[in-house]
């Protein structure tokens, strides 16, 4: 099946990740909230659906569109798709969704948007990736939870 | 002894039908012992006599069992004298019997085995060796056969294959056609790994090196394509034994018998290329392993075949690759074809390269792409591999398939000299044109530095530029030297233009610049001879120096750093850099405030010797500040004693360890940074100068007349230098400093805790390195020290504990009695003692760990060979009797437990996996006191992590326990939390049947760790949590 875009620009990935080691901490009582940065490390490296790269390497998701509120327990996500027809991203946002289900804490409510004006049918995407039972039921689908944590599971950003 | 008229009965006993299996083996070891000793005859005479009628029996059964004596007998004594004649009579009854009796076919196949194993010089002619070939692979129908059976078949053919002498006879007796379409019939269809890997080994040695005659190539071709259909069914093996599998058969051998089988004769090469074409061009999803495996295999095949031999395949090859590499759905199918392309031109390099040599003309001028047979596999692969590939990079650069073209002309790049030059002189023309383009995305001019980066890579580091074929051209280097500064002074114009772009595009221009420091580094790095003019380099160096001060402390970017690690490799390698770096570059960085940076830059030992009286002469920054600084300097330097040396004398100088001193006799308070300073390089330099510099301590501050007034201040610099002087050095130095460290450690009030504890362990690192000479200081130092201890003083406690460790790992004959007496005091003091308690427990699990300050092999430390392992050997019992026997619910229970799992937490690796058991670590697991949770843990990580199948049976316990560790609550360390989470990752590699019934509550527990305070835990147990949530899916 012929990929809707078949020779997307790769761009660099801007730095490695955080260094997050336990024998770097220096005072154990001084919390370290919820940043954005942190959450983009969550999702930088959920590969894209149609090719071996990742959304940082697609430009997809970007840490400038990752906004986290710690206090309120707010995130808000918005990525854009490669090609303004692009089918997949549903799927994209649905991979960022489960990722993100297991990995903030419950206290989070995560809302997830296409970039404003980078989709043809952007209002119906942004409807379906906030809707909890629509999400729930997508996730009932198998074969649609396989595809979901193929993609969660990831890539190195050097592949 | 044994008597003859055992025999008869033995026999009876194996054979009757009726025997049980005890006497059957009873039986057995009659006849073997009574032939072994010569008592019951010859084996001649025991088969014409007593075992005939067994042979012979009317009951098939009885006859087999009389056939497996025979075998049991030839096995097992493999001494036992058989001449030509009974051999040549042993394999024509064997033959017989295998061919009309179908119930003795095992034990005939295994003594026929056997026979050619042990007594191959008598075996018989090579007829009877035909005659036996054709009975064992026409007789019966071989894949009808059990496989132990069929095994014994293929083993026998091995053998056959293995041996010189066999494989002649095979050869004489048999057209080749013949023996390869039998030996494929007996094994088509064949399952069993064990017999396959056997039947593939015999496979390959038939077809191989002429070991047989056919009689016509045509017939030979033809069993040559019968093995391949017998054999490329198996292709690709996918093979995983179970774990501890007792017959140790692995997929790579496997692998090995079956690329063995497609290697063995070039026949096979047009088949296994086609398979293989085949299967890279499956659509199937699923397909991504088989295609790999081919990719793996096409690289065995081709160079066992040799590229000029397949040629005509190259084109329909090249296609898929590219195809592979640029349209790849998989990144692990695209490294493959990029690793084969490599394979392959680096083999069509070797072939190039033979021809051009032998053109009239040879080198410069020599390019033709055909020969007298049509085009070379050079012209057939490589060229228009090359031009594709330029022509994708030329279209988009960045995009996926520019950047996967720019993966096939790097690798083609670093595969040889000749497709270096092919590459530079196509692709970096058309680099050249995107990184001067106008129009250019940062994204674009990053991608064409990176493969320029690449393509300088290709440039061998150890193969003298001039050398090897001009594999780059002057003008070309000077091209790329060109852009890359260009590109560096585009940085300032960039930067302001930063701010208008958005964060990727920032980050493609940084990581443009940071690829073309990478790149000009390599220029200057590489080869060993030089590729850029003294000149040149030194312009680079200082454009890096700019970058630098530009890039400023924040340097967000990074591109600061990447200039100062190409200083550091440039510097320390190329001849040249370091005076440049010392003359030009230290001064502008300095002028522009980058202490940080000249302190990276002292990794080069000339920029070291420079750099350090610059930075102590430097008033623009407090002394704490220029200490910390110096301290990473040093720390770099250590292992340079000259340098060393340099900072230490004279002590009367104003050097750095003078500075110091003076610093600290002015009694100001020495800052950590100046502590690590003082212990670096004391224990750096030689035996002279660091007595001068511990005698200079002694009488400044420990014996001085105000001394001992100032020791809280004094105290860590006192230890960071006697702590770590050779044992040589210590055995001189004034004994008057030891009582004043003795009354520092217990008796002086005035004293903090912290200088308490220093005065001991520095006076333990003197009693360690003291010689027999000085002994009676050690015993009445460690006695006065038990005695307070015992009558239960904390102070001398806890002085005690050091200096016994300094005993105990000297081997000190009085070590032993301390520690009993330890323990003796674990048992008595008053359950109201939690300090000593504490003190006595944690005594047990200090001696053996590994200590950082004083009492190690840097700091000279005198130390025997296995000290832990005896100290662990003799208390660990001790301990564990002492808890068991303890109630539960009694305080000192509590301090045992900590002793004991303090004791296994620090013992080396090999003696813990053998001496601790995962039931008494979770007992402790189960105690309320943390610190005996988190040493059960450290032990208990490391023996999942060696063997996690040990904690099946005790999941149910350990699960929820590690849950509730890995939860923030006070006093537990992010360090140890972190540590339960990721045993219970470890877990998962169990089997999924024995943990999914604690997936839900390990998902809810771990919730809770996903709001950990510390984001490094956070990490952690987002990784964990989705390994467990996703186990039904692996």
């Amino acid at each position: 099946m012929a990929k809707l875009n078949e020779n997307p620009t790769v761009y660099a990935v801007s730095r490695v990740e955080r260094a997050a080691s336990v024998d770097d901490i220096d005072d154990e009582d001084a919390p370290e909230p919820f940043d954005a940065t942190e959450v983009f490390d969550l999702v930088r490296d959920i590969q894209d659906p149609e090719h071996p790269l990742t959304l940082e390497q697609l430009n997809v998701m970007e840490v400038k569109n990752v906004q986290v509120d710690n206090q309120k327990g707010r995130v808000v996500i918005r990525f854009t798709p490669t090609v303004p027809h692009c089918s997949m991203s549903t799927l994209i946002g649905l991979s960022l969704r489960v990722k993100l289900l297991r990995s903030l804490p419950q206290r989070f409510k995560v809302d997830i948007f296409v970039m404003p004006g980078t989709h043809m049918q952007e209002h119906q995407v942004n409807k379906q990736l906030n809707d909890k039972e629509r999400v729930a039921a997508a996730l009932e689908n198998p074969n649609l939870l396989q595809t979901v944590n193929k993609c969660i599971a990831g890539l190195s950003p050097a592949a | 002894m044994l008597s003859e008229a055992a025999l008869p009965r033995a026999l009876e006993m194996f054979c009757a039908a009726e025997s049980s299996d005890d006497d059957r083996a009873e039986g057995l070891n009659v006849i073997l012992v009574q032939l072994h000793r010569g008592v019951g005859g010859t084996l001649n005479e025991l088969i014409a006599g007593g075992l005939r009628p067994y042979l012979t029996h009317e009951d098939g059964y009885v006859r087999m069992r009389g056939t497996k004596l025979l075998a049991q007998v030839i096995q097992r004594l493999p001494d036992l004298k058989l001449d030509a004649k009974m051999v040549r009579a042993l394999v024509r009854f064997l033959v017989d019997r295998y061919a009309s009796d179908f119930d003795s076919s095992g034990p005939c196949l295994s003594t026929l085995r056997a026979l050619l194993e042990m007594h191959e010089s008598n075996f018989p002619s090579d007829e009877m060796l035909g005659e036996m070939v054709r009975a064992i692979l026409t007789a019966h129908h071989v894949p009808s056969l059990s496989q132990s059976l069929r095994h014994n078949v293929y083993q026998i053919l091995q053998n056959l294959v293995d041996k010189k002498r066999f494989a002649a006879a095979l050869r004489a007796q048999f057209e080749g056609s013949r023996v390869v379409n039998a030996f494929t019939e007996a094994m088509e269809g064949e399952k069993d790994p064990r017999c396959l890997l056997v039947s593939l080994r015999v496979v390959a040695a038939l077809l191989r090196d002429d070991a047989l005659l056919f009689a016509s190539p045509q017939s030979e071709l033809e069993a040559v394509q019968r093995a391949f259909d017998v054999t490329c069914v198996y292709f690709p093996i996918v093979f995983r034994p179970p774990a501890n599998d007792p017959f140790n058969i692995k997929a790579e051998d496997l692998w090995a018998a079956l690329h063995a089988v497609f290697t063995c004769h070039f026949g096979m090469a047009e088949h296994v290329i086609s398979m293989l074409m085949d299967k890279l061009n499956l659509t199937a999803p699923d397909a991504a392993a088989a295609k790999v495996d081919s990719l793996k295999t096409l690289q065995v095949c081709l160079v066992a075949y040799g590229v000029a031999n397949v040629s005509e395949f190259l084109p329909s090859l090249r296609r898929v690759l590219v195809r592979l590499v640029v349209e790849a759905d998989e990144a692990s199918i695209a490294d493959e074809a990029v690793a084969t392309t490599r394979c392959i031109t680096a083999a069509v390099s070797k072939l190039e390269d033979i021809r051009l040599a032998s053109l009239p003309g040879a080198g410069e001028g020599a390019s033709a792409k055909t020969n007298d047979d049509g085009p070379t596999p050079w012209a057939l692969f490589v060229v228009p591999t090359v031009e594709e590939a330029v022509t994708s990079v030329g279209q988009v650069v960045d995009s996926m398939r520019g950047r996967a073209s720019g993966k096939l002309l790097a690798c083609i790049a670093q595969s040889s000299a000749l497709g270096l030059r092919l590459v530079a002189e196509n692709a970096l023309p058309v680099l050249r044109k995107w990184c001067v383009r106008p129009d250019a995305s940062e994204t674009q001019r990053a991608a064409s530095f990176d493969l320029i980066l690449q393509i300088v890579r290709g440039i061998d580091r150890d193969v003298a530029y001039q050398e090897e074929h001009r594999p780059m051209q002057a003008d070309k280097i000077e091209m790329i030297l060109a852009l890359e500064m260009d590109e560096l002074k585009r940085m300032r114009s960039v930067m302001d233009q930063d701010e208008g772009t958005g964060p990727s595009e920032g980050a493609s221009a940084a990581a443009s610049r940071r690829i073309a420091v990478k790149t000009l580094c390599e220029l200057i790095m590489r080869p060993p001879s030089p590729l850029l003019s003294q000149d040149q380099v030194a312009t680079v160096l200082d454009a890096w120096a700019d970058l630098i001060i530009e890039a400023g402390e924040k340097d967000e970017e990074d591109v600061g750093e990447t200039c100062l690690k190409a200083f550091v490799e440039t510097g320390s390698h190329r001849s040249g850099c370091a005076e440049h770096i010392c003359s030009r570059v230290l001064s502008a960085l300095e002028q522009a405030g980058r202490v940080d940076a000249l302190a990276s830059l002292c990794a080069i030992p000339q920029v070291f010797e420079a750099a350090l009286p610059r930075l102590l002469r430097s008033q623009d920054r407090p002394i704490e500040e220029t200490f910390g600084v110096v301290s990473g300097i040093v720390e770099a330097n250590k292992s340079y004693k000259e340098g060393m040396t340099q900072c230490c004398l004279p002590l009367d100088g104003d050097a750095l360890v003078p500075m110091i001193l003076s610093y600290l006799e002015q009694g100001q308070v020495l800052v950590p940074a100046g502590i690590k300073i003082l212990g670096t390089v004391s224990r750096s330099v030689d035996a002279d100068v660091q007595a001068q510099l511990a005698s200079h301590m002694i009488s400044k501050f420990v014996l001085a007349d105000d001394a001992s007034r100032n020791l809280e201040s004094t105290m860590p610099a006192i230890l960071a230098v006697l702590g770590g002087v050779r044992a040589e050095v210590a055995r001189d130095l004034d004994t008057a400093v030891v009582p004043v460290l003795e009354a520092a450690a217990v008796q002086r009030k005035d004293l903090d805790a912290k200088t308490a504890r220093a005065a001991s362990e520095c006076l333990a690192s003197l009693l360690n390195k003291f010689d027999d000479a000085r002994d009676g200081i050690v015993t009445e130092v460690s006695q006065r020290l038990f005695q307070g201890a015992q009558a239960g003083s904390v102070q001398h406690l806890a002085a005690l504990t050091p200096v016994t460790k300094a005993l105990v790992m000297r081997a000190h004959p009085l070590a032993a009695s301390l520690s009993d007496g330890v323990l003796e005091i674990l048992s008595t003091v008053p359950e109201t003692s939690t300090e000593s308690l504490t003190l006595a427990a944690q005594h047990f699990g200090v001696i053996i760990a590994p200590d950082a300050h004083v009492l190690n092999k840097a700091s000279f430390a005198v130390e025997r060979l296995f000290f832990q392992q005896r100290f662990f050997a003799k208390y660990f019992p001790l301990v564990r009797d002492r808890v068991t026997a303890a109630a539960p619910d009694s305080p000192r229970y509590h301090f045992y437990l900590l002793a004991a799992v303090q004791l296994i937490e620090h013992v080396p690796r090999a003696v813990m996996l053998q001496d601790a058991t995962l039931s008494f670590l979770t007992r402790a697991l189960q105690d309320p006191g943390l610190d005996v949770k988190t040493s059960a843990l450290a032990s208990i990580s490391v023996l999942i992590e060696d063997n996690v199948q040990t904690a099946e049976p005790l999941l149910s316990t350990i699960i929820p326990l590690l849950l509730d560790l890995s939860v923030y609550k006070p006093g537990l360390l992010a360090r140890n939390r972190a540590l339960a989470i990721d045993t219970l990752m470890a877990f998962t590699e169990l089997p999924y049947n024995k943990i999914h019934t604690f997936r839900a509550e390990v998902s809810k527990s771990l919730s809770k760790a996903l709001d950990d305070p510390k984001r490094a835990v956070r990490k952690r147990a987002v990784a964990c949590r989705n390994r467990w949530l996703i186990l039904q899916n692996i």
